[in-house]
């Protein structure tokens, strides 16, 4: 009796051994499995997001150009917090925009993404500007018949590849959902209307585009609601509007665009007080681009003083966020460097850009 | 008598596990042991395999970074060639190129904001025909780096005094 006991208990333990040894294996396996799978994928993700960052850095260089390109089956999510901190995301892999303007939806997937770069110039390039969408994304352009101005000179520039729609401010309402992604009304000089009850669930927004400013809706229910109000520089930052996801986007995107103004008027406004020397040297006394006397921009008159009030003008912007009242200081200074630097040519003498 | 017949019991007390038994829990404990030695001797050369294939492809991307960094020196708006609003690919501006060297130099901020646009990297400019001089914009080199990887580009130099161009490169520098 006690041999056979002592050999059952021999049995016993030699199975807990082996089970305790096979449930070790496994565990191993397993763990080794699923690490190896996160490690590839986030190999995959990281690829991808490099791979991603150095398409949009060559479209963002291409001029004035449209094009289409491949999106992986994740799809990708661009997103910006109230501090400016943009970045576009494949699934948990994430790349910030650093020095480029962004301007998208919050997620593109399923379809090929639609890539329009064009050039900020206030007058002189700043940057170029980077539109992303694809057609999931529905645009409806509302404008009123009487009111065509704006809207022809808006659209008359964006590119075939991008689809709009255009209807008038009373079609808004009857409007139905077509189980887009999310669809954009952009209004031109014109209220927004309630939408239809087929938005109520469907992701929608709106903005307004008028002589003041654009307006930035967001949908609550089947009513728009007002979230902010900023003001734009030109037809570049229009279009930041219209494809940006919302006004934090549009604000980050432009506030980058300012701060890379501030740092080429400066270049701008050095450049000239040396030309400006090298003139007087070579017996161009007529060649005046009024540098400041203790330092370029101090005291500085003429061309020189509007690209000083430039770079002073951008660099708020840049730091402290879009105040319109710069803004339209910025456009006007646009058009007086415009028809300055012409002058300079009538001249014979260099021009500043 | 009674001490006696205990210490013969003693002596004819069976172990507590039997010697087959024993043998037995040794040669599992043994292939245990072979099998863990295999699978790690198989893991390191995985993991090995790994590694290199992980190597390949960081320098892959360094590679593909050190493209975007040359890509954006050649279209930078400081530097470009413009007359009346309108570009004229690969041309710098001499004078442009020059202030943009001690814009980065003298101002923090601008130091910092280039330095999120081109990382660790040198860019300098050479002239090469009619003169030959050479100009760095930016210098951003690590005390420490695996790699360099350099690019040459060929490029012109427009002097807005006198009207007149001069052939030159920019090289690129960007260290992993």
């Amino acid at each position: 009796m006690i041999h056979s006991g002592k050999k059952g208990f021999e049995l016993q333990f030699h199975w807990i051994f082996v089970l305790i040894a096979g449930a070790l294996i496994l565990a191993f396996f397993f763990n080794i499995a699923y690490k190896q799978k996160d490690v590839s994928q986030q190999k995959l993700q990281l690829t991808l997001a490099t791979d991603v960052e150095n398409i949009f850095t060559g479209a963002i260089l291409s001029k004035e150009t449209a094009q289409t390109l491949p999106v992986p089956p994740q799809g990708i999510a661009f997103e910006c917090t109230e501090t400016c901190t943009c970045r576009f995301r494949i699934d948990k892999a994430t790349k910030d925009f650093g020095d480029k303007a962004i301007f998208a939806p919050i997620l593109l997937k399923d379809q090929e993404l639609i890539v329009w770069t064009v050039a900020l110039k206030l007058p002189y390039r700043a940057t170029n500007l980077l539109y992303i969408t694809n057609p999931n994304i529905k645009y409806y352009f509302v404008h009123d018949e009487t009111k065509k101005q704006l809207f022809e000179e808006i659209t008359k520039t964006i590119p075939p590849l991008i689809q709009y729609e255009t209807i008038t401010p009373s079609q808004m309402p009857g409007i139905k959902e077509q189980d887009y992604h999310h669809t954009k009304f952009i209004l031109f000089e014109t209220d927004p209307r309630t939408l239809d009850n087929s938005f109520r669930k469907a992701s929608a927004s709106a903005i307004k585009i008028d002589q003041n400013g654009i307006t930035f809706y967001e949908k609550s229910g089947t009513e728009l609601r007002t979230v902010k109000k900023l003001g734009y520089a030109g037809l570049p930052s229009i279009y930041a509007a219209i494809f940006a996801e919302d006004a934090t986007m549009y604000e980050c995107g432009l506030r980058t665009a300012f701060r890379k103004l501030s740092y080429i008027s400066q270049i701008y406004a050095e450049r000239a007080a040396e030309l400006e020397q090298k003139s007087t040297e070579a017996g161009m006394t007529w060649c005046v681009y009024g540098a400041g006397t203790t330092t370029v921009c101090e005291g500085a008159t003429s061309i020189i003083g509007l690209l000083c009030e430039q770079q002073k003008s951008s660099e708020e912007l840049a730091t402290k966020g879009l105040d319109n009242s710069l803004i339209v200081k910025i456009t006007n200074l646009k058009t007086q460097l415009d028809s300055m630097n012409r002058n300079y040519l009538q001249q014979s003498c260099p021009e500043i850009f | 008598m009674r001490l006696r017949k205990s210490y013969q019991r003693g002596l004819n007390a069976r172990p507590l596990m039997n010697p087959r038994g024993q043998v037995k829990m040794f040669e599992t404990i043994a292939v245990l042991i072979v099998f863990f030695f295999l699978l790690f001797t198989g893991s390191i050369f995985y993991f090995g395999a790994q590694k290199s294939s992980l190597q390949k492809e960081k320098t892959a991307a360094s590679e593909k970074y050190a493209f975007q960094i040359v890509q954006k020196s050649l279209y930078m708006p400081e530097l470009d060639c413009s007359f009346l609003v309108t570009q004229k690919d690969n041309c710098i501006d001499k004078i442009k190129l020059t202030k943009l060297g001690q814009l980065i130099t003298t101002n923090e901020k601008a130091q910092e904001d280039y330095y999120n646009e081109f990382g660790y990297a040198t860019i300098t400019v050479n002239e090469i025909y009619p003169g030959q001089t050479t100009q760095t914009i930016y210098n951003n080199t690590p005390t420490e780096y695996s790699g360099k990887l350099a690019s040459q580009n060929p490029i012109l130099l427009y002097d807005a005094l006198q009207n007149e161009y001069a052939f030159g490169t920019i090289e690129v520098n960007v260290y992993v």
